[in-house]
């Protein structure tokens, strides 16, 4: 490694500095500048990641102190200028002009690209703030031979240069050094010498920063940026291009299902045995109902996933640091812009499928608002990580011990999701949400080793978001819908009126239908007794809405069961063996497949709404999405149980 | 919303001084941006990632979308995007 690093610079401070608690600064730059990568390198797991005020937008927050100072340091979204295009553009602009503005901005500037980085650094400079100019991926630059004079830079610029590399952490404690000395210093703003005027045209500015970087870097004869374009030529190709996201999106999938297993399988242990432990402990109460039953059932089924979209978030963040998301995006503008959907939109949509809530949040990359309502609207569509085991739990009631034709069944719902998915885009696209969608443009970064450390630091975030829900909203869910279920108790009188003692499962499904729960069930049975579902299928939905998964541990009490010592083995045969009142099997094919296609469709995630809501800014788009949904959910249900029951699969 | 896109696709005269839309220059040809349509949506972006007028550019792939090379970054380009850029052909002087 050879940076040459910058001596520590002047202290200039004349006096005592002043002491000043609570500094903002801001760490500003175009997108893959390696900001994120900084602000770790600076901040390490001091940070979190929270809303800007009144949007959806993430402002990763980060701690610097020392003996004297406490700096706040955020991480903002990339922007090439001061002028949005995004939502997120949007919310990094505020923040760098509001009142007040930062204390100070640190500029990360990517220092194999200053030419156009410059560019970017003169608007910086109007602002009225103080800037630190980082020059990141000095690594990289040093293997490129490329010189950079970092001390000519300082003196062009009139501001603090240090070069440094987030990734290797060269240069980051003396960046931290500098950024400690100038908040407590005050430091003065740095009128840029050769703009005194504002708003110079881009190609005065683009003159400027070109001549700087001609005094300033001293590039090899020869780029070495062979092998980027190299591989580009495969990956952007119209076909080999296709295949090769079509390979890689499949094994990141498989290799996601295949990682989590085995974790999945812990938390499941972790709460069943909770669910034992307090069960031994604890006198037999309502209150050991709610904490087995509702509590640790309606929590531990949503837990579950967690491993999954960790994995998947982890996987995500590693292709995005490898620069092919890009390349995928020109890949997929083909075929998605037929349909009317940008190919920016393929990320978001591809996160749906692990959860649509941080995928409606990721819309926020794409900048036509149509576009991004659009994407947000079908994103529901698409299978999510909840939906699998419903899936999972209806192949096994439908092609028992034959893991092919399982295989095949789970395949089909997924491709069923996003051939709804695309569908609804289409027709929206033709009707509600007409015009064109915003036309590709893209930077492709140079392809890089992903950062190990930069994907976990993202998936812990996640993570930990994904936590919160489940601790907060899930658990409310939970124990609502564990108290609409047991309350009101039936009455005892009517036990006597039986000659005989009534089972255990008479009893359970006597008290479940005097229960609010199976009151409610039993009054939309009218509704869903087409779709080829009873009442108590009828509670499963109803209680869907705390999450869907919920349907299992639902059904497992409705259909007389005790969750706890249950294997799933017998909870299917016990759900296969059930029968209705006339004798006649509840689980048949066509209710199965109805009750599939049902779940495939349905929008049955209210924090989904609340999401929308809220990155819609109304109501309106909210309930569009629920409603239409659902209306298609039952007619598709409807049709598959009476073409099934017609056929005499019912 | 056509309007502009249709308007640049049948504005290509390649009589007139080498001038043409960025569609028109072949794998590897070299051009200097004249002119970016004032209506086009996406003219700011294009501005932010060094596509402005006077930029010399690189074409890599020329279908759609089309990758260029402006700046020492590579750019893709619906071709909706590269009708409503007019440009001077250069001649391939450099390595
Ligand atoms: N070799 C090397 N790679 C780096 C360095 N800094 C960042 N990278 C890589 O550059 C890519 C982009 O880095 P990020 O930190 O995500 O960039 P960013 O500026 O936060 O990007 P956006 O959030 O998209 O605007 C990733 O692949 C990083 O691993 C560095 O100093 N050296
Ligand atoms: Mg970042």
């Amino acid at each position: 490694m050879s940076i040459t690093f910058l001596p520590k610079a002047p202290p200039t401070a004349p006096t005592m500095p002043p002491l000043r608690t609570q500094a903002v600064i801001a760490l500003a730059g175009t997108p893959n500048a390696g900001k994120t990568t900084l602000f770790n390198a600076l901040t390490g797991l001091r940070s979190k990641t929270a809303n800007f005020p009144g949007t959806t937008v993430e402002i990763k927050r980060g701690r610097i102190s020392s003996a004297h100072e406490d700096i706040t340091l955020l991480d903002l979204p990339g922007i090439y200028g001061l002028q949005p295009h995004t939502p997120d553009e949007e919310v990094a602009c505020r923040i760098l002009t509001q009142q007040p503005p930062p204390d100070l901005i640190l500029a990360v500037l990517d220092a194999t690209n200053l030419e156009r980085n410059l560019l970017f650094v003169s608007q910086l400079m109007e602002l009225d703030v103080p800037v630190i100019i980082a020059l990141t991926m000095m690594d990289i630059a040093d293997r490129r031979h490329l010189k950079v004079d970092v001390d000519g830079l300082r003196e062009a610029l009139g501001c603090p240069v240090i070069p440094v590399s987030g990734r290797t952490g060269d240069g980051v404690s003396e960046l931290r050094n500098q950024l400690l000395e100038t908040v407590a210093r005050e430091a003065a703003t740095h009128p840029l010498p050769c703009l005194s005027c504002r708003g110079c045209p881009i190609a005065t500015r683009h003159a400027w920063s070109r001549s700087l970087c001609d005094q300033c870097v001293r590039a090899p004869a020869t780029p070495s940026e062979q092998h980027t374009e190299k591989l580009d030529a495969w990956l952007t190709h119209p076909v080999f291009g296709l295949m090769a996201f079509m390979a890689i999106m499949v094994g990141i999938f498989f290799i996601i299902f295949q990682l989590a297993e085995a974790p999945m399988a812990w938390i499941e242990d972790l709460f069943e045995a909770s669910g034992d432990w307090i069960s031994a402990h604890m006198a037999e109460s309502w209150l050991r109902e709610l904490i087995v039953n509702g509590i640790l059932a309606g929590v531990g089924g949503v837990l579950v996933f967690l491993p999954q979209i960790c994995f998947l978030f982890f996987f995500l963040a590693l292709l995005d640091d490898t620069g092919y998301l890009a390349r995928a995006a020109v890949v997929m503008e083909r075929w998605m812009e037929r349909i009317g959907l940008p190919g920016k939109a393929f990320v978001p949509l591809l996160s749906a499928h692990a959860c649509a809530i941080p995928a409606i949040m990721a819309t926020r990359v794409l900048e036509q608002p149509r576009d991004r309502l659009l994407t947000i609207l079908i994103a529901p569509l698409l299978s999510c990580a909840a939906r699998l085991p419903v899936y999972i739990m209806i192949a096994g009631l439908l092609v028992p011990n034959a893991p092919v034709k399982a295989a095949l069944l789970l395949s089909g719902a997924y491709l069923t999701g996003i051939a709804a998915a695309l569908a609804a885009a289409f027709i929206f696209r033709r009707t509600l949400l007409p015009g064109e969608h915003q036309a590709l443009i893209i930077e492709l970064p140079d392809y890089r080793r992903p950062g190990f450390r930069t994907a976990l630091l993202y998936t812990i975030d996640r993570g930990a978001l994904f936590l919160r829900q489940a601790g907060t909203l899930i658990l409310l869910f939970s124990i609502i819908m564990w108290f609409l279920a047991t309350f009101p108790p039936a009455p005892e009188t009517i036990t006597q009126d039986h000659e005989s003692t009534p089972t255990l499962s008479e009893t359970h499904d006597r008290d479940l239908a005097h229960s609010y729960a199976g009151r409610l069930g039993q009054f939309i049975e009218p509704v869903i007794r087409p779709l080829g579902f009873d009442w108590q299928i009828g509670i499963g939905l109803i209680s869907s809405f705390a999450a869907r998964e919920v349907l299992i541990s639902t059904l497992a009490i409705i259909y007389g069961m005790e969750g706890e010592d249950e294997e799933s083995e017998s909870l299917l045969d016990g759900l296969r063996q059930s029968t209705r009142a006339d004798g006649s099997a509840v689980f048949t094919v066509a209710t199965c497949m109805s009750l599939l296609v049902f779940y495939i469709l349905a929008a049955q995630c209210i924090p989904t709404q609340i999401v929308t809501r809220r990155e819609t800014g109304s109501w309106k788009w909210a309930l569009l999405q629920f409603s239409y949904m659902n209306v298609l959910a039952y007619i598709v249900a409807l049709l598959t149980y009476q073409t099934l029951r017609v056929l005499g699969y019912a | 919303m056509f309007g502009i896109y249709n308007k640049y696709m049948c504005n290509q005269s390649p009589a007139e001084n080498k001038c043409l839309s960025l569609v028109g220059v072949p794998i590897g040809g070299r051009a200097q941006i004249r002119s970016i349509d004032h209506d086009l949506p996406g003219r700011g972006r294009l501005h932010g990632l060094g596509l402005f007028e006077g930029t010399v550019l690189k074409v890599i792939r020329t279908d759609d979308p089309m990758i260029v090379l402006a700046l020492g970054s590579r750019v893709a380009l619906a071709h909706r995007v590269a009708q409503c850029i007019e440009v001077d052909l250069l001649p391939q002087s450099e390595p």
